[in-house]
């Protein structure tokens, strides 16, 4: 929204002040100003008003004219224009030489065979307008000579409102509520508005006026005529063009006026077309013509204004065409009226068309305002009209009042939100400059609400705070630190296992971590040949691709790995993020946090790859939980799953996750000869596991044994257990040091590390516990590799 | 709202981080109220939006919300905190201003300008030559937010803000492209190292 200072200044008077400050004041205090302030008339001087007293037509052009012009210093001054409205008598805005338009200067010129000795000009030109028809007409009686910033208010500051800083503002949508903010920002007096006694035309009828739903809250209305002028006053129409709007005729440009001086919209029906004014609803849908001249589909939740049964008006949004103010109208209806916010907003949601005045609606107008503006517009329509004639009494209906907000609270309450001290007496003139009614009594304020802020933006007491330290300025306070004691705050375990995991997969590992979305793409798991699966959707994504929440970050990541194939031969992603596995009971979705790591190499086997991946997971087990994984092989369930090498992670007897070899198709698709193994943890379930203590036990002070021996075998789980089921105090460590393929096929080779606390072992005892082991993996199908 | 993501069951993929205050204040009300610890928090979270994307727009993105709630806390330190961590933040000293500004769960609420980080206040390109660059909201916690988190408007008073996350890191680093944070590339995420 454009404001003007000059119009500001018509009720508060800045003078001496420095306009500048105050709007910065302003956007500090109030809501924001955009950068861009506009200084209007400040690139045009020397231009004046000036009589055409000679035309004559130019001997080889249609279009110029050789002009006489008197410019009020006592001669006439030839020159040439091209404008077609010229005429003998006419009143111009004249730029003599010397004068200044934007960067240029005028000087005598050359044109055509003759010298002009200055330009008339356009209200464009001039830049009070954007019409460039013809020259500016000037009507009102002034001297020639006169300068025409004397005779109009060119010279103004206009500064921009985002419209967004005022949502909860419903006062600030006129220059009067703005003019409120200056004056108590610059501690100046607010002038009441001027306007006409409208209780002279209490004996003249009543307009026949009914409210019929309560969505209208208020609706005032009076009937004038005999309108014999047309055309707004410059003054006017420059206010307005430089607020953004276009001048149009005396009474739609007073209605824009008021609006913008008092932020209540308003309209003007032909009487004829309203006789008997009616606001409700319809019981079914129909088509209505906005003056506009589009037709719009209404429905039965959008409130009307209707002659009787017959639509005239979308309450609060657009007139009709129909009941437009047409040439031969006599008798206007004027309206001013405020209806329910919701309502409106909702209804110019449905049609799509937001106007100016639903704009300003839709933000709880104060239905005090609609007497006084048509007060106000009496005012003035009979000051440039004195032959109006108002031929009704003024007809208001007020059917759902605001509610009144008083609010009481101390001195203590103000001091405990500000931190700083504010005086009582500096308290109660802020919400008095403001228009609130505010009383000292003791320690104890009240405060009345007046009517503009009450209907949605101060209701409670911190509303008052808002008030009373915007206008003190948040540049003035006196900042210092919160006063608390100190104490510690157990650290959120889930949060702290998270942070090592990352730790550890960075730094010891230099795995990339990253984020992926929580839904799956369709287009790139196809792509891979993933399937998308049933989980639960968005109802309302923009984009169709993207509806179903994905059940694992896994295929995710294999398509992120998809796309780094080109970045490296060997890497490893990881993230922690979120999944949901369906609903639960409550009908809310199974949502966990999952770790899941991916590693792709060029340059290692599957097997090894995988290896790499289940000794990563069980340092991360062993550092952070001081506990073994364990693994067990179990079926595919998921398109992206290797279907035999696939195994569940346990860590103690706990479930956390799965580890496997991708899918071969899956695993070709994102590149041909690279290997590719993934995990999936819960991280809850593992968060939630137990710390196994340390137990510490003296390091023997004899040589340890290395036995290594090779098993035919493709999987290391039997080994291990065998090993273990030996339960020989004598093992002090298991690993797997390799793996190979030959015609015997898979062998796995195992390192078993001897000690002794007391003494040196012999090879005898520890063969005998090696042949033990292979005596029992032999049992279970497993030959020791010869 | 419209730009909000909405799931078969009603749930919704929650569109700022704000939500998290009512479950903090339950959790950590009964040690403020019995033993008088005050509410310190900061929780990032990751947030969603109902947009087409292009590089100024994602419809996944990190925010990050902070609240401090005690018997006394204030305007005056609220402003203080944020100019101390923002100070932080950006390893300089950073001149904070508030205007006013309407967000629903604070009262009063700002807009938070800080002064510009390329040419420290004195007008340049970057801040549109007004020497201040919008960065985030903060307010005084509603009461009506204190009181459904079973804290009594009346005794406790809070602060709270809202940094846009990610935002910030890509005036940090430069980033051009918000959708880089979230492509899973690593030409572009490996420069992330872990010393920053």
């Amino acid at each position: 929204m454009f404001l003007s200072m000059n119009w500001i200044s018509d009720f508060v008077d800045l003078t001496g002040l420095d306009k500048m400050e105050l709007i910065r004041r302003f956007s500090l205090s109030t809501a924001e100003v955009e950068n861009d302030i506009f200084h209007k008339g400040s690139d045009i001087s020397g231009i004046v008003v000036a009589e055409i007293k000679e035309v004559a037509d130019h001997p080889e052009s249609k279009k110029l004219h050789l002009l006489k012009v008197d410019a009020g210093d006592g001669q006439l001054t030839d020159v040439v224009c091209g404008a077609p409205n010229v005429r003998v008598g006419m009143k111009t805005a004249f730029a003599k030489v010397g004068a200044k338009i934007g960067e240029i200067e005028i000087a005598p010129r050359p044109l055509a065979g003759f010298t002009s000795y200055g330009m008339c000009c356009s209200e464009k030109e001039i830049g009070i307008s954007d019409d460039h028809a013809g020259i500016m007409e000037i009507l009102d009686d002034a001297p020639c000579g006169t300068d025409i910033k004397e005779l109009y208010e060119i010279d103004d500051i206009i500064f921009e409102v985002d419209n967004k800083s005022l949502t909860n503002r419903p006062d600030l949508w006129g220059h009067y509520g703005i003019a409120r903010e200056f004056a108590a920002l610059a501690g100046r007096e607010l002038k009441p508005l001027d306007c006409a006694d409208l209780a002279k035309y209490n004996s003249l009828p009543k307009v026949d006026m009914k409210i019929e739903d309560n969505l209208c809250q208020r609706y005032s209305c009076i009937q004038v005529e005999n309108i014999t002028k047309n055309v707004s006053p410059v003054n006017m129409r420059i206010r307005l063009f430089y607020c953004g709007m276009r001048g149009i005729n005396l009474l739609a440009d007073l209605t824009n006026y008021l609006m913008l001086e008092m932020g209540q919209p308003m309209h003007a029906f032909d009487s004829r077309k309203v006789e008997k004014l009616r606001i409700k609803r319809f019981d079914a849908p129909f088509m209505f013509t906005t003056l506009d001249a589009v037709e719009r589909s209404i429905d039965e939740n959008t409130l009307m204004i209707c002659n009787d049964n017959t639509p005239v008006a979308i309450a609060g949004i657009m007139g009709g065409l129909d009941s437009e103010i047409v040439e031969d109208t006599t008798t206007l209806t004027l309206e001013s009226a405020t209806f329910d916010a919701v309502s409106i907003r909702k209804s110019t949601v449905r049609l799509a068309h937001r106007t100016d005045a639903s704009m300003r609606y839709e933000k709880c107008l104060d239905p005090e305002m609609t007497v006084p503006a048509i007060a106000r517009f009496i005012k003035i329509l009979t000051d440039i009209d004195s032959d109006v004639k108002v031929v009704s009494s003024l007809t208001d209906e007020y059917a759902v009042k605001y509610d009144t907000v008083n609010l009481a609270f101390d001195k203590k309450f103000v001091d405990r939100y500000t931190g700083i001290e504010i005086s009582n007496d500096t308290i109660v003139k802020t919400l008095k400059s403001l228009g609130f009614d505010a009383e000292l009594s003791g320690d104890e304020f009240s405060v009345t609400v007046p009517s503009w802020r009450a209907t949605k933006d101060v209701t409670i007491k911190a509303d008052i705070i808002e008030e009373i330290t915007r206008i003190y300025g948040y540049d003035n306070f006196d900042i210092h630190t919160a006063k608390a004691p100190l104490y510690p705050v157990r650290a959120d375990l889930e949060k702290t296992v998270e942070d090592k995991v990352k730790d550890i997969l960075v730094k010891r590992y230099s795995l990339h971590e990253l984020h992926s979305y929580v839904w799956a793409y369709y287009d790139e798991y196809k792509a891979l040949g993933i399937n998308v699966e049933e989980n639960i959707k968005l109802v309302n994504a923009t984009n169709p691709n993207i509806e179903t929440i994905r059940k694992s970050i896994v295929p995710t990541q294999l398509c992120q790995v998809k796309y780094n194939t080109g970045y490296a031969t060997d890497f490893g992603v990881f993230e922690i993020g979120r999944v949901v596995n369906g609903l639960n009971d409550n009908n809310l979705c199974d949502e966990h946090k999952m770790l899941a790591v991916t590693l792709f190499s060029k340059t290692k086997t599957v097997e090894e790859l995988y290896f790499d991946l289940a000794n990563m997971l069980a340092v991360l087990a062993d550092d952070i939980k001081h506990n073994e994984l364990t693994f067990e092989k179990t079926e595919a369930t998921h398109s992206y799953q290797h279907l035999k090498n696939l195994n569940k992670i346990f860590c103690g007897e706990k479930l956390i996750g799965e580890i496997g070899v991708v899918h071969p198709l899956v695993s070709k698709k994102i590149d041909k000869k690279a290997s590719i193994v993934y995990a999936e943890i819960d991280m809850a379930d593992f968060a939630e596991i137990e710390n196994a203590s340390i137990v510490y036990s003296e390091p023997s002070r004899y040589p340890e044994m290395d036995i290594d021996i090779s098993f035919v075998s493709d999987m290391y789980a039997p080994i291990g257990n065998a090993i273990k089921a030996e339960e020989c105090p004598l093992i002090k460590n298991v690993s797997v040091v390799d793996t190979y393929t030959d015609e015997a096929g898979k062998s796995i080779t195992v390192r078993i590390t001897f000690s002794h606390p007391e003494r040196t072992l012999t090879k005898e005892e520890t063969m005998a516990v090696v042949d033990s082991i292979v005596e029992r993996l032999e049992k279970s199908g497993i030959s020791m590799k010869k | 709202m419209q730009d909000t993501y909405y799931l078969e069951n009603g749930q919704l993929l929650k569109s700022q981080t704000s939500a998290a205050q009512n479950a903090i204040y339950k959790k950590y009300k009964d040690a403020l109220v019995n033993d008088g610890v005050p509410i310190k928090a900061i929780f990032p979270g990751r947030c969603f939006r109902n947009e087409a994307t292009d590089a100024c727009h994602e419809n996944t993105f990190f925010q990050m919300e902070g609240v401090m709630v005690d018997k006394n806390i204030s305007i005056s330190n609220l402003i203080f905190f944020m100019k101390t961590m923002l100070s932080e933040v950006f390893q300089k000293d950073i001149k904070v201003r508030l205007r006013p500004g309407f967000f629903p769960f604070v009262e009063p609420g700002f807009e938070l300008d800080i002064s510009c980080l390329i040419c420290g206040g004195e007008g340049c390109p970057s801040c549109k030559h007004s020497g201040w660059l919008e960065l985030c909201p903060c307010g005084m916690i509603h009461p009506e937010v204190l009181k459904a988190g079973g804290i009594d408007p009346e005794e406790y008073t809070g602060f709270a803000f809202g940094l846009g996350l990610t935002r910030l890191a890509m005036m940090k680093y430069g980033v051009k492209d918000i959708r880089d944070l979230n492509s899973g590339s690593l030409r572009s995420l490996s420069q992330f190292t872990d010393d920053e």
